[in-house]
């Protein structure tokens, strides 16, 4: 067999028969071979976190690849909804329609969050029934979405300044944030300050409100 | 007025080389159907002196940011936007014609009330009457017919203006006139309500079953009877010769506004006239002839009187030739007497009764149960000589959003409201929550004065005065434009409800008025403070030109203050002052005091969502 008809995602030198016991497809086995770990060699495990949240994984023993997922968890890890904060005192997440208070200390509390303009399954519990669109916020550098921070999205919210994230979704409901891998190179996460606005793509690179001080 | 109608204005462009000495941002605003976002700023350059330099004027800058997840990942559209509206260019005409003009009447008797009594009792009769004890007196309308000759100075102007995406609208009118008319004074057709009862009978019947007595045709008792209301079908007061008259009428309007609200609204008018004049003198004798013979027209079967009497009778069956309450109720089985004991007694309740609901009852009558409608009746007429008359009026409206969530019908504003007329004025500041389902307004504060407000007369030709036309300041500078960002909201987004989400939109915060003195300190405010500060732009402007002074903004001083007082009233009240806002789905109540004691206990809990 030529190696270049092997079908393997990370043709070379190596000639590596892949298990899965989940089909990743080839664009992100091969973004999690190059990417992840730098190749097939020695015994390594890299695992990215997709956009529905589910868990993918490559494991690597002596060149020989393993894929799995693990599904995303069917109950929410970390309530979200409307809080009320009192200053330099506590908050609380509560109820809107009934006012009872669910959970008390409750974090976070920013001003800094957007509502999307649709709604995934993103840490919302399967028996949730509000149907309440996604919640974008910057918990200080942490990007979450439904109050469970998405490190798939790729970004570190390190502008600096007050800002609402902005979100340009992938339109796609089955997968409205996109890949680890994709994301690497597509940023989707912008800050939207009062003055300026800041994008991670490239070098990163940040607008302002003409003229400034 | 439609877009086309807007005179179209080279884009002004910011000088490059401008620069910042204050500023205040306004909300930033996403747009999820272009993914771009609009920044903007009110602020005045650096060369100024201050904010109040008179040799200067607020500019606007925005900055329409289109994002993408691609190579160059942002691209900035600089935009800017005129604060000052032009004012409308007086210029001079002269026509003749003739007009109609409205003009109210003092009140006159256009009609009677009566009385009622109860004038005839027997076993199974009761005769109820109304004499007449007073007269129906309301004002009429009148219309002054006119031939004229006129001189006239006027002019309109509009121009719009887009404020980081939000296109504003400005439309300014002032127009004064000066009318040699020939009048004369005609009554208008009209009708006068002046009850509102169903029906008027003029007997009722009581009738019975073997067991029951109960009364024909029953029906609810109004507290009124007779006529409903007065027709006038028009009348003569002064025609014998025009009366000639000089009048000075000015009117002017200005409007700025977006689609979602008027931000600025100031109408005036000042009028005055002089010379002969048809007078029109209420006929106060008109009815003095009835109500000196008040039951001179009971038992009338047609006209006035018709309805001065109600009888009360036992029903009557002429097939059977039977009086159901005798020959029905209560038969003795065992006769005489042919009733059983307590019969008469029932009966006599159930008159007795009946009569004291009805006799209450006020009648009104008028000519028009004559056929008369005529109201020549209602006045007398008289030229005089010289009859001096003048008024004026002034409103003027603001609005200022602190929230304007226009994707999802949101809206938290401060409006003020002055309106003078004839040497009194209120105005009252308000703040105002709309959502989709509700409208809340909390009044802030209330400012009587004893002034109208409107400024003196400038010289616009020679020997030509008028009131000048405001400077209109045309300002859209919302504090927030969604909820991600504000503290005080948080609410169920338009696009959750269409996916099948529950409405709800929950309001707290604690507001704190600013002045054009905290331009450059408001935003670091609502950043680091418990408290939402706001700058009420369009507020302001109104306070300057027609409370603080009367100059119209238009003295060469852009922000005076003649009237101390008034100036120190407001600002050690309303921009002193912190206002709690508390409101539930259209419900002002403080209702985070629900979530515990120590919420109870503060006022500025800030609201998320996650």
């Amino acid at each position: 067999m030529a190696r270049e008809d092997d079908n393997w995602p990370a043709s070379g030198n190596q000639f590596s028969l892949p298990q899965r016991d989940a089909d990743l497809g080839k664009p992100q086995e091969r973004g999690m071979a190059s990417v992840g770990i730098g190749g097939l060699g020695g015994i390594r495990t890299v695992e990215w976190q997709d956009g529905d949240g589910a868990i993918s994984r490559l494991r690597t023993r002596g060149g020989w690849p393993v894929f799995e997922r693990d599904p995303i968890e069917s109950e929410s890890v970390l309530p979200r909804g409307f809080v009320a904060k009192i200053p330099n005192g506590r908050a609380v997440l509560f109820d809107p329609y009934t006012l009872d208070v669910l959970v008390t200390p409750y974090l976070p509390a920013v001003n800094t969050y957007t509502v999307l303009d649709f709604a995934t399954t993103w840490n919302v519990p399967a028996s949730d029934t509000t149907h309440w669109n996604d919640v974008i916020l910057f918990d200080g550098q942490t990007v979450k979405v439904n109050n469970l921070a998405m490190p798939s999205i790729g970004v570190t919210a390190d502008h600096g300044y007050s800002a609402i994230p902005y979100f340009i979704n992938r339109n796609d409901a089955s997968n409205q944030y996109g890949t680890e891998e994709a994301n690497v190179t597509e940023k989707r996460v912008f800050a939207v300050g009062r003055d300026r606005v800041t994008a991670w793509g490239g070098a990163g690179v940040t607008e302002l409100l003409e003229p400034q001080p | 007025m439609t877009d086309d109608d807007y005179k179209p204005v080279p884009r002004i462009e910011l000088d490059p080389g401008i620069s910042v000495g204050q500023r205040m941002t306004i909300g930033q605003r996403l747009f999820f159907n272009d993914d771009t976002a609009q920044l903007g700023q009110l602020f005045y350059p650096s060369t100024a002196a201050g904010w109040d330099d008179d040799s200067t004027e607020w500019l606007f800058s925005s900055a329409h940011i289109a994002m993408t997840t691609g190579f160059p990942y942002l691209a900035n559209t600089p935009g800017s936007a005129a604060i000052v509206m032009p004012e409308p260019t007086f210029a001079s005409s002269s026509s003749s014609g003739v007009m109609t003009t409205a003009e109210l009447l003092p009140p006159t008797p256009i009609g009677v009330t009566g009385t009622g009594e109860i004038f005839q009792t027997d076993l199974a009769l009761r005769g109820i009457r109304w004499g007449w004890s007073g007269k129906i007196v309301e004002p009429l309308m009148g219309d002054v017919h006119s031939s004229f000759v006129r001189s006239e100075y006027g002019g309109t102007e509009s121009q719009q203006e887009t404020f980081a995406g939000q296109l504003v609208s400005y439309t300014g009118e002032n127009r004064k006139i000066w009318d040699t008319r020939n009048e004369t004074l005609r009554l208008q057709v009209q009708y006068i309500p002046v009850a509102a009862h169903a029906e008027t009978t003029g007997w009722q019947s009581l009738s019975a079953s073997a067991d029951t007595l109960f009364w024909e045709n029953e029906t609810a008792i109004a507290g009124t009877r007779g006529v409903n209301g007065v027709g006038i079908a028009g009348g003569d007061i002064g025609t014998s010769s025009p009366a000639v008259r000089s009048h000075m009428d000015q009117s002017g309007e200005f409007v700025v506004s977006i689609d979602a609200a008027t931000l600025v609204s100031v109408t005036f008018s000042r009028s005055s006239s002089s010379g002969e004049k048809w007078i029109a003198t209420p006929n106060t004798t008109t009815f003095d002839g009835l109500i000196a013979d008040p039951y001179g027209l009971v038992g009338a079967t047609s006209g006035m009187g018709i309805y001065s009497r109600i009888y009360l009778l036992g029903a009557y069956i002429p097939s059977t030739d039977q009086v159901p309450i005798y020959d029905i109720y209560k038969q003795n089985p065992t006769p005489p007497p042919d009733q059983l004991p307590g019969a008469q007694d029932d009966i006599t309740a159930m008159f007795d009764a009946k009569a004291v609901q009805i006799v209450p009852q006020v009648l009104y009558d008028c000519l028009n149960s004559d056929g008369y409608y005529d109201g020549g009746y209602a006045y007398s007429g008289s030229k005089s000589p010289d009859v001096s008359l003048s008024s004026e009026s002034l409103s003027w409206v603001t609005v200022d959003h602190i929230l304007f969530d226009e994707t999802n019908g949101v809206y938290v504003s401060i409006e003020g409201e002055y309106s003078g007329a004839d040497g009194d004025a209120t105005l009252t500041v308000s703040l105002r929550i709309i959502t989709r389902y509700s409208n809340t307004v909390q009044v802030l504060e209330q400012y009587t004065y004893g002034s109208t407000g409107l400024p003196p007369e400038v010289e616009i030709a020679p020997g030509v005065f008028v009131v000048p036309s405001p400077k209109i300041r045309a300002i859209f500078a919302p504090l927030y434009q969604e909820q991600g960002s504000f503290k005080g909201a948080h609410y169920v987004e338009l696009s959750e409800e269409m996916n099948g989400a529950a409405p709800a939109h929950l309001f707290n915060f604690v507001l704190r008025l600013m002045t054009y003195d905290s331009i450059g300190t408001v935003n670091g405010l609502n950043e680091s403070e418990q408290e939402v500060y706001f700058i009420p732009c369009n507020l302001l402007e109104m306070l300057y030109s027609v409370v603080f002074s009367n100059a119209f903004g238009v003295s060469g001083v852009r922000y005076p203050v003649d009237f101390p007082v008034r100036f120190s009233d407001v600002m050690d009240s309303l921009f002193t002052n912190l206002y709690r806002v508390a409101v539930r789905d259209g419900i002002a109540v403080n209702w985070t005091d629900t979530l515990g004691a120590d919420f109870a206990a503060v006022a500025p809990i800030s609201l998320h969502r996650t």
